[in-house]
């Protein structure tokens, strides 16, 4: 494996605007810039994020009748039927039902009028998703890894209007919704989607002009360049994911609590891998099963902490956790038993030797602010 | 009396045998946006590098380890409903604790402000 640490293409960008750059994934990434991950949390919620997440694995896959039914068998989603210009949720499933990764997958159609899916993945995941893939389609030769794009993303309720002074034809585009369009003669494509529960969009920019396009969308003085910090804590207060933390090889989509991602035809069948494991299947009294956690104290749960229930049983472990600055609280998210993923129920989160009282939310924690129009 | 560092980026200024304790510029700076002080008890005897609280950012949590041996007299409640104040003063009206020394000899063994600069280069 490369131990290298890569440099993302806009790095010196960043350092000029005061980044504080933190190795992640194999690549330098800006962690915050000089305002603080929680001013751009907040600005994220309140106006408009800029996030360079060019670390994520970028690929496309042309999509045809053998393609499709490859890659069925491994992600679990009715592609045959995504529509062209749709995107969805969903993982890459191993024997066993455990997540290999999770992805963003879109039907999409260049403009060579060829029909393609644009798969993001994770970085930390990047040589396991090839592999697996690779594997999966029996070549390597039907993967194109976009390598020259950077991904940028547009996150908060002034994204849009923003967005749209330069490109008017995402004015109505809905969440799940992507567009290739034509900038300065190169294609970019912009999907209505993101990590932070706002709305906002996902540009995949060729890097000859994202240096002068990033500049032109902050030059609107509403947007704020922000780091890896907030977009992690934007992402928790949305309830969403985060691979090595809530989901790895080990945990199934049931016990992620994402079996609403599989489409009910996908479900029926169960044709794809490791369905058989999780789908329909009683689970065994030891299953855990993925919740939200408020602190009733201040201390902040971080990952793997213990949790117990009020007999002081060990029942599981926190997977992410942190300081959620919209609502001035500490918030989790954690794997436990299923018996006691019940909302309002209280548990008991060990920080420093302390068990803190905690009690078992709804997410997200925060609601969402998807557009449909 | 002048300020004095330790090596997990705390400051100390004495005025008689009362030290005022914070963490230095160079800690809030690592910690990020700080959003709680778990302060140290108050009458409490204490050992030199003894730990004595905790300080939570978005980020990490970081223990507080006296940097001298004493009595702790007096916490700086304002932490307590603005953590944050850390970030913007850490060298001043963010001191955390203050304590009565039982030693003052203890006080050479700490770090001045160029030793302290060299070592967080």
């Amino acid at each position: 494996m490369d131990k290298e640490i890569k440099k993302l293409f806009l790095e010196s960008f960043h350092i000029k605007n005061d980044a504080k750059l933190i190795p992640f994934s194999g690549y330098n990434m800006p962690i915050n810039y000089k305002n603080g991950i929680i001013k751009e949390h907040l600005a994220t919620r309140s106006d408009c994020g800029i996030f360079d997440v060019s670390h994520m694995l970028q690929i496309n896959i042309i999509a045809n009748e053998q393609t499709t039914k490859k890659l069925e068998n491994i992600i679990p989603l009715d592609l045959y039927n995504l529509k062209i210009g749709k995107s969805a949720y969903s993982f890459i499933l191993n024997d066993n039902g455990g997540i290999i990764d999770d992805l963003i997958i879109s039907k999409i159609i260049n403009n060579k009028d060829q029909i393609l899916y644009y798969i993001v993945l994770n970085a930390s995941r990047r040589f396991v998703d090839l592999k697996v893939l690779s594997e999966t389609l029996g070549t390597t030769n039907l993967i194109n890894t976009r390598n020259n794009y950077s991904l940028i993303a547009v996150q908060g309720p002034r994204s849009r209007e923003l967005l749209s002074n330069i490109f008017p034809e995402i004015m109505k585009l809905s969440f799940m919704e992507i567009k290739n369009l034509i900038y300065d003669n190169f294609e970019i494509l912009i999907s209505c989607s993101g990590y932070t529960g706002e709305d906002g969009f996902e540009l995949s920019i060729p890097n000859n002009i994202v240096t002068q396009l990033v500049k032109k969308i902050l030059s609107s003085n509403e947007a704020f360049l922000c780091g890896l910090g907030s977009r992690d804590t934007l992402r928790l207060e949305a309830g969403l994911c985060l691979y090595g933390n809530e989901l790895n090889e080990n945990i199934n989509p049931k016990e992620a609590s994402l079996l609403w991602t599989i489409p009910k035809l996908r479900k029926n069948k169960m044709n794809f891998k490791g369905a058989i494991e999780f789908i329909n299947k009683n689970p065994n009294k030891n299953q855990k099963i993925r919740i939200g956690i408020l602190s009733l104290n201040q201390s902040i749960p971080r990952n793997n902490n213990n949790i117990y229930n009020n007999q002081n049983r060990l029942i599981g472990k926190v997977t992410s956790g942190s300081y959620s600055p919209t609502l001035k609280k500490p918030i989790a998210m954690g794997l436990v038993e299923e018996k006691y993923a019940i909302i309002g129920n209280k548990v008991f989160i060990e920080s420093r030797g302390k068990k803190e009282d905690s009690i078992v939310v709804k997410m997200p924690f925060v609601n969402h602010n998807y557009k449909k129009y | 009396m002048t300020k004095k560092y330790t090596k997990d980026h705390e400051w100390i200024e004495c005025n008689n045998d009362i030290g005022t304790v914070g963490i230095t510029n160079s800690a809030q700076e690592q910690l990020g946006d700080v959003v709680f002080f778990e302060l140290p008890e108050i009458n409490k005897n204490v050992k030199k590098g003894e730990q004595v609280g905790v300080v939570e950012s978005v980020k990490a949590a970081s223990e507080l380890y006296t940097p001298v041996s004493g009595s702790i007299v007096e916490i700086n409640n304002e932490l307590k409903n603005n953590p944050s104040l850390v970030n913007s003063d850490p060298e001043n009206s963010a001191w955390y604790m203050k304590i009565k020394l039982d030693d003052l000899n203890e006080l050479n063994e700490l770090m001045n402000l160029e030793q302290y600069k060299d070592m967080i280069k």
